[in-house]
């Protein structure tokens, strides 16, 4: 029987509409000839030179697929795929063969592709502990977990996601350990995602979140395989999205984003004492606005007599009611985060000298802001970054604080504490009470919650959320 | 599914409940008629409201899961489980009428000097609707969150109250009429525990429960005490003009910082303490809408509480004195109907075989 190579070829080129990176080799073998299909774009041209293309060549006997696979290409990973894999299998950096005497088809993964390797994330600077952070690279992201967990109970299952990008999302847990219910759940939602395509893990996020169009972020991220491996081991479950240096992970809690990886490696009252220092950062980032106006508004008499005065005289020749005041330097600090986000690191200096001197300096001494004004607004904005990974909610609530303050007063920001303690007591990730271990109070978690106790005290692991093996050392 | 709340969260709530009627304008009410034995009527008071809480565990212990308003329709028949139910909706709208109106006067003298009812009833009733439409889990958990917060405001205020200590107050200087007759007009002040009765189906009642709940209403009726006598040892014979006992009883301690300041602390506390107990008294009113006509929505429920509560504040209970002034009379009889006599009502369906809790 006779297959038409060149058909099956040209056919797949035109399915590929003639990419520029799609390209194809045939060879004449007696009268067998073999044709090959790949993306010059995802595979590496020394390997396929050294493993693919010298070996079939050289190769003095008769070219049959058993040969392929158990003769000649013994230097990688080749596969016999079926006809609606082979699309799949070129995209992902395959190499598909095809031979005229057989209708057998091969794969031989030479994927490579510009891959930056395993540094420090800059989101998660450590003073001790492992430095390496994930990648972009979904097979290193599993890599470097899987050099943490030498055991048959690291179990690594994976999706596609993406009608067009058809990206690779890789669940991972520890059987035995993870609650079975949630790894369902988790699995079930992500098979139902029916997205065009996923850049980012947060995208997939979003879709496991139990309430997506909430404020408030309902999924563990982190860059550093150090801290999803203590998640995973505490029993939670591990996404890893490929394109992604962010792995996620669920069940979430409130309090693990007062957690830091340093806080493991280091003393544990230290830990304590810094993780109160994040609270206290929190809560002024969020509060001092809308307090600092409620109390010059309508309870100066609290504020101390000498601050008062000074206040006095700083504001009474601003043209703006303090509301409109604190609001502009809110928003002109937004806009000058921004902009030094967004430009280059030689003109974001440049930028923070005009911000922070000119600007400052210049509103102030023009009359437009006045010192009392900047010095909470600042302090507000830097209290942000104790707890980096809530700092876009915390910023929404500061305007709403600021509101809350202006409009109401002290009850105003009272209630605002109130209302979103309600909000975020209901809700639940995967069973897990949002602000759990507080409310509701779970006894054993408090250990190493705002409190850090030693490594040795924490013999269970976390009860906010249901687990199959709660014992984590005797 | 039917939210429950845990054990702790029920003893946090019939503790906030129990802390925030009273650590505001009783205290001094209450010694225009008992002089110095404010102390033994708060005793007297709160013996009682620990005898209505054992009836309470009775009561679950051998009606587990079932709803107070089933019990009273299944023992005494639907009609007068409905009337027992429109006289606990009076009560309970009293109640938060009065609180309302007195903390809103505290409010008012304390930091918004001027007329801010806006505010407070604006701010209020929003916080009441959406933590009664966030649904009962969400508010017990709340109200768990905010207790230590409150407890630490309250001892904040005893310890810093130490500075102003005078002398002991001496006991016994009061008449036993006078006792008893300001014993009774602030019953509606009293009488806390009957709100478990109308939780009873939602509560996770576990082994420790009992423990639980006695130990947290203990600790908090201790921490009131302890406020009440020191509030009685600083003002002593002038106590009855400073209404509102938690602030009052840290002004004037120039060793701490500076004379009024300190303020804060105590308003911090009393709004926390506030929005728990209207948000509980705003949840129990609309299940008691809920109960009496069941095929109302919840949300509508939340909705007539709110209307009716600003027609009750617009055309009647529009000043504090007309809402003291019937909390001491009518409200009386109401308070000890539902606080006192419908438990005891109810003790008597212990009576009978164990074998009726199972069907």
């Amino acid at each position: 029987m006779f297959f038409d190579v060149d058909k099956k070829i040209n056919d797949l080129m035109t399915e590929l509409h003639n990419s520029e990176d799609v390209s194809s080799r045939f060879f004449d073998n007696g009268n067998i000839r073999l044709g090959m299909i790949f993306l010059k774009s995802m595979t590496d041209d020394a390997l396929f030179s050294d493993a693919i293309y010298k070996p079939i060549k050289e190769f003095k006997g008769e070219i049959t697929v058993e040969n392929l696979i158990n003769r000649i290409l013994i230097n990688g990973a080749v596969n016999e795929i079926k006809q609606e894999e082979v699309i799949d299998k070129i995209l992902k950096g395959n190499v598909v063969i095809f031979l005229s005497n057989d209708e057998k088809i091969i794969a031989a993964d030479i994927e490579d592709f510009i891959m930056r390797v395993p540094t420090e994330p800059p989101t998660s600077p450590v003073i001790r502990g492992p430095r390496e952070g994930f990648t972009e690279d979904i097979k290193t992201n599993i890599s470097l977990l899987r050099r943490r967990f030498y055991t048959k109970e690291f179990v690594v299952k994976s999706y596609s996601v993406g009608k067009y990008s058809q990206t690779k999302v890789c669940l991972v847990y520890l059987n035995g350990i993870a609650d079975q219910k949630i790894v369902q759940e988790i699995e079930k939602k992500i098979k139902k995602i029916d997205i065009d395509g996923v850049v980012d893990a947060y995208y997939v996020g979003k879709f496991l979140e139990e309430r997506p169009k909430s404020l408030f972020k309902q999924v563990g991220n982190a860059e550093k395989p150090d801290i999803i491996a203590g998640k995973i081991l505490e029993g939670r479950v591990g996404i890893i999205v490929d394109g992604s240096p962010i792995v996620l992970t669920f069940p979430f809690v409130f309090f693990e984003d007062m957690q830091n990886s340093n806080d493991y490696y280091t003393n544990n009252h230290y830990a304590t004492y810094i993780r109160f220092i994040r609270l206290f950062g929190y809560m002024l980032s969020v509060i001092a606005c809308g307090a600092f106006l409620a109390l010059r508004l309508f309870h100066y008499n609290v504020i101390p007599t000498k601050f008062l005065i000074t206040i006095a005289n700083t504001t009474q020749v601003i043209p703006f009611t303090p509301f409109i005041e604190l609001l502009f330097i809110i928003l002109l600090f937004q806009i000058l985060y921004e902009v030094s986000l967004r430009l280059p690191s030689y003109l974001g200096l440049a930028t923070s000298i005009v911000g922070a001197l000119i600007l400052g300096e210049t509103g102030v001494n023009a009359g437009l802001i006045s010192p009392p004004g900047v010095i909470v607004v600042a302090l507000a904005k830097i209290a942000v970054y104790t707890l980096p990974e809530q700092a876009p909610q915390i910023t929404v609530l500061q305007i709403l604080f600021l509101f809350l303050g202006g409009c109401f007063g002290l009850y105003g920001v009272v209630a605002g504490i109130f209302y979103l303690v309600n909000y975020l007591n209901r809700i639940d990730s995967y069973g897990a009470p949002y602000l759990a271990p507080y409310s509701p109070r779970v006894c054993s978690d408090l250990k190493d919650a705002m409190i850090k106790k030693s490594l040795v005290d924490m013999k269970k692991r976390p009860m906010s959320f249901e687990n199959q093996n709660i014992v984590r050392q005797k | 599914m039917k939210e429950t709340i845990t054990t702790r969260q029920t003893a946090i709530m019939a503790s906030i409940l129990l802390f925030a009627n009273k650590i505001l304008t009783l205290p001094s009410l209450l010694y225009e008629y008992a002089k110095g034995d404010v102390l033994l009527i708060f005793l007297m008071m709160f013996a009682i409201d620990i005898g209505v809480l054992f009836i309470f565990f009775a009561l679950k212990k051998k009606y587990k899961d079932k709803s107070f308003f089933t019990l009273l329709s299944e023992k005494l028949t639907r009609p007068i489980a409905i009337i027992i139910y429109l006289s606990l909706l009076v009560y309970f709208f009293l109640e938060i009428l009065v609180n309302y109106n007195v903390t809103g006067i505290y409010f008012k003298t304390q930091i918004y000097h001027n007329d801010e009812k806006i505010i407070f009833i604006v701010l209020t009733l929003a916080i009441f609707a959406v933590t009664a439409a966030g649904g009962f889990r969400g508010l017990g958990r709340t109200v768990e969150f905010f207790y230590y917060p409150i407890i630490l405001g309250a001892s904040i205020c005893i310890l810093i109250s130490f500075f102003n200590f005078r002398e002991p107050l001496v006991l016994f200087d009061s008449t036993a009429k006078s006792f008893f007759i300001g014993a009774f007009k602030h019953a509606l002040t009293f009488g806390d525990s009957f709100i478990l009765f109308l939780l009873m189906d939602k509560i996770q009642y576990d082994e420790k429960a009992k423990k639980k709940i006695l130990c947290y209403v203990l600790i908090t009726m201790g921490i009131v005490l302890l406020i009440v006598f020191m509030f009685l040892s600083i003002f002593q014979n002038t106590a009855f003009l400073h209404s509102s006992a938690i602030s009052d009883i840290i002004l004037l301690s120039p060793e701490i910082f500076s004379i009024g300041r300190l303020d804060i602390i105590a308003v911090t506390t009393v709004m926390f303490l506030t929005l728990c107990q209207i948000s509980i008294y705003g949840y129990i009113l609309s299940d008691l809408i809920k109960n009496i006509f069941p095929r109302i929505s919840r949300n509508v429920c939340i909705f007539i509480v709110i209307v009716v509560f600003l027609l009750l504040y617009a055309l009647v209970f529009n000043t504090a004195d007309v809402v003291i002034d019937s909390a001491r009379s009518w409200g009386i009889y109401l308070a000890i109907f539902t606080q006192y006599i419908v438990p005891v009502i109810s003790s008597f369906f212990l009576i009978g075989k164990k074998k009726e809790a199972q069907t």
